[in-house]
């Protein structure tokens, strides 16, 4: 557990991600994936359950809104906790993201400092609050 | 005088000396003689008369001839004494000679004959002997009348009893006959082969054993007769039925039976006759409808057929009262029966009375009682007989015969039907014979001048040569037809310009020919008018449905085909009305990808109870193939009794270019807006990274740059720069957003968007101090909230902006209803703008303003011009610079 899963095509803004969790010192794995479909691989693989993946949506090969299509149609995005991470925010997509079982939406920051304060939040969020609360059960 | 003496002359000649001479004409001796001779002649004459009384009265001694001789000898010598008084004056004394030589004469033969009779005088008896022969004879007479009056008796005893009608015999104790009346032996002692039928033979067996019986024991005293009916043979043939009685009597010691026999053959015929009559009577009473009754008014009683109490609904009374039937009458109508039984009883005439009583359904009918009544001396009545009759047909046909003529009356005395009479006269010319007042007032004529006249006499005269042409025509028709004959003619003369439903009947006689023709008429001109109207807007209609721009069709639900097409409706899909018809299912020509949508609407159309409008788009295949797109407004047309529909009206319009550049806009739209989203987002991927790596640059160089302003400066633009471009993207892909296809309409108020855009722009209103006015805002519109929402924010946002550093601003937010629909103004007191640039600033990226001195990308009035046009409706800017700018949005009616 405790994976951060980022698919993300582009690579700018990898490498600002990349900057704020170092810059945040997120003590938790990063993995890379560059397109929708790298990542239904890689679901295949692995239990990806108590991982948080965010998802780009315009992507080159399989766009986000296309993989929580596919992942809704099997069953297995409840489970998942994927929050789509994108740069416009337009009404239709941030509706089809929910209703297709995105956790959460999150427009893309303009600023490597308003992605620092995302990335901390998320963090503390997803990883430290939600470790904290689930941890009786583990 | 000398005369001649020898001659008769002489004899009778008067001439003589008369026989006074004689007496010297001496008075005394004269007169004496005369006086005399008179005496005697009167004596003589009388005596003759007195012997024929005497000879009429004596007959038996007959005419004797003596009576004669004296009679005639008397009444000479008379005669001579009358002869002798004229001879004393008269010379005549040949006659007087003639007359006693007369005299003379039968005195002699009387004479003669005196003595003959001699001794006839002789022989008469004399009184006393007379007398003891009557003695004789007295008593011989008395005995002779007592011998005849006993045979008398017995004459008419036997008359009696031969002229009993019964025959009677007399018996001894052997039973023989002693004595038989004529009426036996006439009719009960017919021979049988020539022997003569005697009592005992005739009877049979066992009343003659009876007989002999009764006859053997007979005592004659005391005793009780012996009575028996029985037969008797009265001839070879024949028997007869008859009654016997057998009396036994004493006589004279004697005992004798007295038998009597009796034939009621007769009496029989007669009962059965009577029986006969009494059966015709009955099956009389029974058969006839009538009730037949009889009321004995003495004591009251009646007698009632069987019938009668049928009729008035009591069939089961045994003892009728006569209550029974005087309660059957209406309480209204016994008043007038007593009355007419009354009457009747008084003037003694027939009585008869109509009156309402129940009938045998329990209902009221109408009744007829007729009788007559017999009375005593006193002329008080003993008995009341007659009839009782249901009339109630008769009634009920005499009152449809009155309401029938009535009916024809009032017919006839109409205002809407002309009606005549046609006679035909003996040159087979019509006369008219009826012509009533409508039928005058129509053809502008009196009854004066037309009834009684021919056609002949009519022609020229109150009908013109060419009208009187047309009727003949026509009342031939009828007569030689000899059919009711039904037309419609057109009459114009004169003043009269109508047009006529007529009809003739012809009636026949009963020898089956045409006697008169009926006709009759009704004006039906303005019906022919609006007919004629009519069928001039029928085409008028048509012209219009076939020139209008749409396709027109009637639909029939009962054959599912359409009944009717206009031109157009072939000129848009190629069709004729029989080709279109000519497929069996009408669906087939439906695109499938409609057919569902077409039955659905279908359903929606019929299921409509007024007839109201349903539109429709669909493909329909056109005659070559291709599909047309159709705009349909379909609707009932009407319906049957039931409430279902029968027919569809429909109308359509060919849409197929619209459709098609519909879908071209809507292509090209999509294709922009997929474009504007595009290079927006595109766009602002490499504008971020500019933005996301200027100010990553400028924190890393943050150091380093401290003693460099100029390097700083520079960062900050390109910052800044980055961010407007940012902003513009943003506003450009709002432009673009913006467009029919995405507008959601919903029912607002400006009050409910002024709470969202005054909550977004709160920071701003706080910091201008502004004040904000509503006015109207409760007005109710129908617009795209969220666009709204943003047209507002934009004017409400430049309000706050454009203002005076002077003044705080102030805002007046009205809402307007007006003809034209809403108009909502923004009022400012900023600094506004120059008139000429008020349509101008609607443009994208206008700016009036150095970018320094006012925010703003330039486009927000744009998206505001662009919200409300999809909206249909229309925004204007009104300014002078330096007081204030109203911006007025105008919303059409929705």
């Amino acid at each position: 557990m405790s994976k951060l899963i980022l698919v993300e095509d582009d690579e700018d803004d990898i490498y600002f991600f990349k900057n704020a969790c170092r810059r945040e010192a997120v003590e938790v794995e990063i993995v890379i994936l560059n397109d929708g479909s790298e990542l239904l691989d890689y679901i295949d693989a692995n239990n990806c359950t108590s991982d948080l993946i965010m998802l780009d949506l315009n992507m080159p090969k399989v766009g986000g809104i296309e993989v929580l299509t596919r992942l809704k149609s099997s069953g297995l995005v409840y489970p998942l906790n994927v929050i789509v991470y994108t740069t416009s925010a337009r009404k239709t997509d941030v509706e089809q993201a929910y209703r297709l079982g995105a956790k959460s939406f999150i427009q893309k920051p303009n600023s490597q400092e308003q992605l620092n304060f995302l990335i901390r939040s998320v963090y503390v969020y997803w990883f430290e609050f939600n470790l904290l609360l689930r941890k009786p059960q583990v | 005088m000398l005369m001649t003496t020898s001659s008769l002359e002489a004899f009778f000649n008067s001439n003589y000396m008369p026989h006074g001479h004689c007496y010297l004409w001496q008075p005394h001796i004269l007169w004496s003689h005369v006086v005399a001779d008179f005496v005697i002649a009167v004596s003589y004459f009388s005596l003759p008369v007195a012997i024929i009384l005497f000879a009429l009265k004596r007959k038996d001694i007959g005419e004797n001839k003596l009576f004669y001789l004296f009679s005639s000898f008397i009444l000479f010598c008379g005669i001579t004494h009358l002869i002798g008084i004229l001879t004393i004056w008269h010379g005549i004394y040949g006659i007087h000679a003639i007359s006693k030589i007369l005299t003379a004469m039968v005195s002699l033969v009387t004479a003669i004959y005196v003595y003959k009779l001699i001794p006839t005088a002789i022989a008469i008896p004399t009184l006393s002997q007379y007398k003891n022969v009557k003695q004789q004879l007295f008593l011989e007479q008395a005995q002779s009348n007592t011998l005849r009056s006993k045979l008398d008796d017995f004459k008419f005893s036997q008359f009696m009893l031969d002229s009993m009608p019964v025959g009677a015999l007399v018996l001894d104790k052997n039973c023989t006959s002693i004595y038989s009346n004529k009426t036996f032996e006439q009719y009960f002692c017919q021979d049988i082969d020539g022997v003569a039928v005697t009592l005992l033979d005739a009877l049979p067996n066992d009343a003659k054993e009876q007989l002999l019986q009764y006859c053997s024991t007979a005592t004659g005293v005391n005793q009780s007769a012996f009575f028996i009916s029985t037969t008797y043979q009265i001839n070879k043939h024949s028997i007869i039925p008859i009654e016997l009685t057998a009396t036994a009597s004493q006589f004279e010691q004697h005992v004798y039976i007295v038998v009597t026999l009796k034939s009621i053959e007769e009496i029989n015929e007669f009962k059965d006759k009577l029986a006969l009559s009494y059966k015709k009577l009955e099956r009389a009473v029974s058969a006839t409808e009538d009730g037949i009754w009889e009321w004995y008014v003495t004591d009251d009683t009646v007698s009632y057929s069987k019938q009668l109490l049928t009729l008035i609904g009591k069939p089961d009374i045994e003892q009728p009262r006569f209550e029974d039937w005087f309660s059957h009458i209406h309480p209204d109508y016994q008043l007038r029966v007593e009355n007419a039984i009354e009457e009747h009883f008084r003037t003694k005439e027939k009585y008869i009375v109509e009156y309402l009583g129940k009938d045998k359904q329990g209902k009221y009918s109408w009744f007829i009682s007729i009788g007559d009544s017999e009375f005593d001396h006193n002329g008080d009545p003993i008995v009341m007989s007659g009839s009782l009759r249901n009339i109630n047909y008769a009634k009920e046909l005499e009152k449809k015969y009155q309401e029938n003529a009535e009916f024809l009356n009032a017919i006839y005395e109409g205002n809407s039907h002309a009606i005549w009479v046609l006679a035909l006269d003996e040159n087979k010319d019509y006369i008219y014979h009826v012509f009533n007042d409508t039928a005058c007032r129509w053809l502008g004529t009196n009854k004066e001048e037309v009834i009684g006249k021919n056609l002949h006499q009519l022609t020229g005269t109150v009908f013109p040569i060419e009208i009187a042409k047309n009727l003949r025509h026509n009342y031939n028709r009828c007569l030689l037809g000899g059919a009711k004959v039904d037309y419609i003619e057109h009459i114009a003369f004169g003043e009269v310009n109508a047009w006529f439903n007529t009809t003739l009947y012809p009636i026949y006689d009963s020898h089956g020919e045409i006697n008169f023709i009926v006709g009759t008429a009704i004006d039906i001109t303005a019906e022919k008018a609006s007919e004629q109207a009519l069928s001039h807007h029928k085409e008028v209609l048509e012209k219009v449905l076939n020139s209008v721009v749409c396709g027109l069709y009637i639909f029939s639900f009962e054959s599912a085909k359409n009944t009717t097409i206009n031109a157009r409706y072939t000129e848009i899909l190629g069709y004729t009305l029989d080709e279109l018809n000519n497929f069996a299912d009408i669906y087939s020509l439906f695109h499938p990808d409609d057919i569902s949508l077409v039955k659905e609407h279908m359903s929606a159309v019929s299921s409509s109870i007024s007839g109201e409008l349903f539109y429709l788009k669909y493909r329909f295949k056109h005659k070559s193939g291709h599909w047309i797109w159709c705009y349909s407004a379909d609707r009932i047309l009407n319906y049957n009794s039931k409430g279902e529909p029968v027919e569809m009206l429909g109308t359509f319009i060919d849409i197929t270019d619209e459709v098609s550049l519909m879908q071209q806009l809507k292509d090209s739209n999509e294709y922009l807006e997929r474009f504007a989203f595009v290079a927006s987002h595109d766009l602002q991927e490499p504008l971020r990274k500019i933005m996301a790596f200027s100010e990553a640059l400028s924190q890393r160089l943050s150091d380093k740059l401290k003693g460099d302003e100029d390097a700083t400066f520079e960062l900050s633009r390109l910052h800044s720069a980055a961010h407007r471009m940012q902003k513009m993207i943003n506003d450009v892909l709002k432009l673009s957003r913006i467009n029919y296809f995405s507008l959601h309409l919903q029912k607002t108020t400006v009050k409910s968007l002024f709470d969202v855009v005054s909550d977004v722009l709160s920071l701003q209103i706080e910091q201008s101090a502004a004040s904000i006015k509503l006015k109207g805002e409760l007005t109710e519109i129908v617009v795209d909230v969220s666009l709204m929402e943003q047209v507002l924010q934009n004017l409400l946002s430049n309000a706050l902006k454009f203002c005076k550093e002077s003044r705080k601003p102030e805002i007046l937010i009205e809402v307007k209803t007006t003809a034209q629909g809403t108009t909502i103004s923004i009022q400012d007191n900023g600094i506004g703008i120059d008139e000429q640039f008020c349509e101008k600033i609607f443009e994208p990226f206008k700016r009036l303003h150095g970018r320094q001195a006012y925010e703003g990308s330039g486009i927000g009035l744009a998206i505001c011009r662009q919200a409300i046009k999809i909206h249909g409706g229309k925004i204007s800017c009104f300014s002078k610079k330096g007081e204030g700018t109203t911006m007025v949005i105008e919303l059409p009616l929705t």
